[in-house]
């Protein structure tokens, strides 16, 4: 074996063994769990049982997930509707200054989005930084109540995945070729033709992937709505880190967590078969 | 009345000057090719008369009515690109039925039109395939039927040619001429192939660092180019410094390697004064010899002799050490054109046939 098969070896090794025990062993594990009975002392123990699938069918808990879902969902649609402009306006700034740009996307990510939602409630509180500015500016006679509603859950969502919303976005758009535009404008069209006729279909892969990469975190970021909604908010998030940890019911926190993957399984599977359809019918 | 006109458009890019004060008429109707290298501003000139770029000053002029500032999607231009820019995620007929949409036609005279646009570029019957199952030729035809369908004032290609291998280059030169034919449209062709310039054009425009050098027909361009740059680009040539030793009515005599010849003074050229002496490679004649030239031949050996199936190419060192380009053909008068390698030659051409410009 030479060294750089050596070192190839090594590289993978590493990573399988990093992906083995830190993703696939604790997702068997919770999938394990998921069909062991609720103990108080132990957290789970024997025997097996379906109970908890057949509890997740409770109307009380099917709308905790009808919550969780329309919340996603209105995320999705608020992050693509900011995100997009955005990621335009990135992709067709001037070469040199994409990078910045993009820079102060990315920023963000490197402090913890909790600390960045603490961050949120400072701001928002009732005497927080922007009641202070508009009572000082003399705006509002007294504070207005920010935290602890439905927008400052959205707010708080959106502002977290934003960047996961633009980046791939920013991607088929930059190398969006300014040529098909142009053809488009030569044979009649209006800048909103141009768009909705040859910008729009040619980035729905980004579209897709970025609606994807929102959506499916936006269901378990449980902390945002507990820190913004107060704990009015249920969400299948929300519901899970109870019962691990205010319930203490573990096994049916498990089996809503293999639930909530399904989802998701589900979901990348249709986005993998639509997207190399859509692939497909371009190359081939 | 021209169709477009250019009045002393000028373009630059940041503090590169793209088009310099360049004024141009184009007829309804022709076949006009710009010609020129790679950066001489002639895809510029296109894109200004599409309204994909906007000039910095002067006016552009289609039909009779200012349209300097009309956007692109308001000209009645349409513009085969060079790379195509074909809708990916579009068919053969959506791509070609786009304009027409647009424009708000019923469906079924779109139906009509494209059927019919597709007949002409030879593509009957490929409505629903999509663009990525065509081959680079038939890709080039969806591309002019995008365009022609919209039965435009103007048609602009932009180097439509130069992705195609030689021998679809060559049939597409001949379909593009049927094309315009029968259409009857205005051609504006941007190409940097000398050789498509000349077989394709009703008229040709030799373009060079943003202005025009010269515009005539094929036949002008090649046989009596305007200036040197003209002369280099289109076409090959031999280049020889001679002098005006003493001028006769419509001929002179000059002075070339120190040889006397007599040519034709078109030009008024003076005594004494510095000229070029331009000669195309076939215009020149070759003479076997065993001793001295005779007078206006200019001794010289071959160097190389190139056998190309129709025509000879020599390669001849004259004797003051300039390379030049001798092209000859088969012909039933003289079979023998064939020549060793370090024979001694003697080189002249008729008198007329050369082309005298001033020393630049």
């Amino acid at each position: 074996m030479n060294e750089k098969q050596g070192f190839k070896f090594f590289a993978v090794f590493l990573n399988m063994t990093w992906f083995a025990l830190f993703v696939l062993a604790p997702g068997l594990m919770v999938v394990g769990i998921s069909f062991l009975t609720r103990d108080i002392s132990t957290f789970f123990a024997w025997p097996l049982t379906l109970d908890h699938y057949r509890e997740l069918v409770d109307p009380v808990y099917a709308k905790v997930l009808k919550n969780s879902l329309v919340y996603s969902f209105n995320t999705t649609l608020l992050c693509l509707g900011i995100g997009y402009p955005f990621a335009w306006f990135l992709s067709r700034a001037p070469g040199h200054r994409r990078p910045l740009l993009l820079m102060m996307v990315i920023i963000p990510f490197w402090t913890s989005s909790l600390i960045r939602t603490y961050a949120l409630v400072i701001l928002m509180k009732a005497n927080g930084i922007i009641n202070t500015v508009l009572l000082a500016a003399g705006l509002v006679s007294e504070p207005v109540s920010m935290l602890y509603t439905d927008a400052a859950v959205y707010v708080g969502l959106v502002y977290s995945l934003l960047p996961f919303m633009i980046l791939p976005l920013y991607a088929v758009l930059e190398k969006m070729d300014i040529r098909l535009m142009e053809a488009a404008r030569d044979l009649g069209a209006g800048s909103f033709q141009v768009f909705i006729h040859v910008v729009l279909p040619l980035s729905l892969p980004g579209v897709m992937a970025g609606c994807i990469m929102v959506f499916l975190p936006a269901m378990g970021l449980f902390y945002i709505p507990d820190l913004l909604g107060g704990a009015k908010t249920m969400l299948v998030g929300n519901f899970i880190k109870n019962q691990f940890l205010t319930a203490g019911n573990w096994p049916f926190g498990s089996a809503a967590s293999v639930f909530l993957l399904l989802l998701m399984v589900v979901m990348l599977g249709i986005y993998f078969f639509i997207s190399t359809r859509f692939n497909r019918s371009q190359e081939s | 009345m021209p169709v477009v006109c250019l009045n002393n458009v000028s373009k630059s890019f940041g503090s590169q000057q793209v088009i310099d004060n360049l004024c141009l008429d184009i007829l309804k109707g022709e076949f006009l090719t710009l010609l020129g290298p790679s950066g001489c501003g002639k895809t510029t000139v296109l894109r200004l008369i599409a309204g994909l770029e906007t000039c910095d000053s002067g006016t552009i002029l289609i039909n009779g009515r200012d349209q300097t500032r009309l956007p692109a999607c308001d000209r009645d231009v349409n513009t085969v690109f060079q790379s195509y820019a074909l809708f990916p995620h579009m068919n053969v007929f959506d791509n070609i039925s786009f304009g027409l949409k647009l424009k708000k036609i019923p469906a079924r005279q779109i139906q009509e039109r494209v059927k019919e646009t597709l007949a002409l570029v030879k593509l009957a019957g490929m409505d629903n395939r999509p663009i990525s199952q065509l081959s680079g030729g038939q890709q080039q035809r969806v591309a002019i039927a995008r365009a022609i369908v919209n039965q435009p004032l103007i048609l602009l290609l932009d180097e439509p040619l130069s992705a195609l291998d030689y021998k679809l280059r060559k049939q597409m030169r001949l379909d593009l001429r049927h094309l315009h034919r029968k259409l009857g449209i205005t051609f504006v062709f941007v190409t940097h192939d000398q050789e498509e310039a000349l077989t394709l054009s009703d008229r040709v425009v030799v373009m060079h660092n943003g202005s025009i050098q010269q515009t005539g027909t094929p036949k002008e361009i090649y046989e009596t180019p305007v200036n040197l740059f003209v002369a280099d680009f289109v076409g090959e040539s031999n280049i020889f410094d001679a002098r005006v030793t003493s001028t006769t009515g419509p001929d002179m005599e000059i002075r070339i390697q120190g040889v006397s010849k007599t040519v034709q003074n078109r030009r008024g050229f003076k005594k004494d004064q510095a000229v070029k002496v331009l000669l195309r490679p076939e215009d020149m004649t070759v003479e076997r010899t065993k001793d001295q030239c005779h007078r206006g031949f200019l001794p010289g050996q071959v160097k190389e002799m190139i056998y190309k199936g129709t025509t000879v190419d020599l390669i001849i060192r004259l004797d003051n050490g300039q390379d030049i380009f001798v092209t000859e053909f088969f012909n039933e008068d003289d079979q023998d054109i064939f020549y060793d390698v370090n024979e001694r030659v003697c080189v002249s051409w008729i008198k007329g046939w050369e082309v005298t410009l001033p020393h630049e």
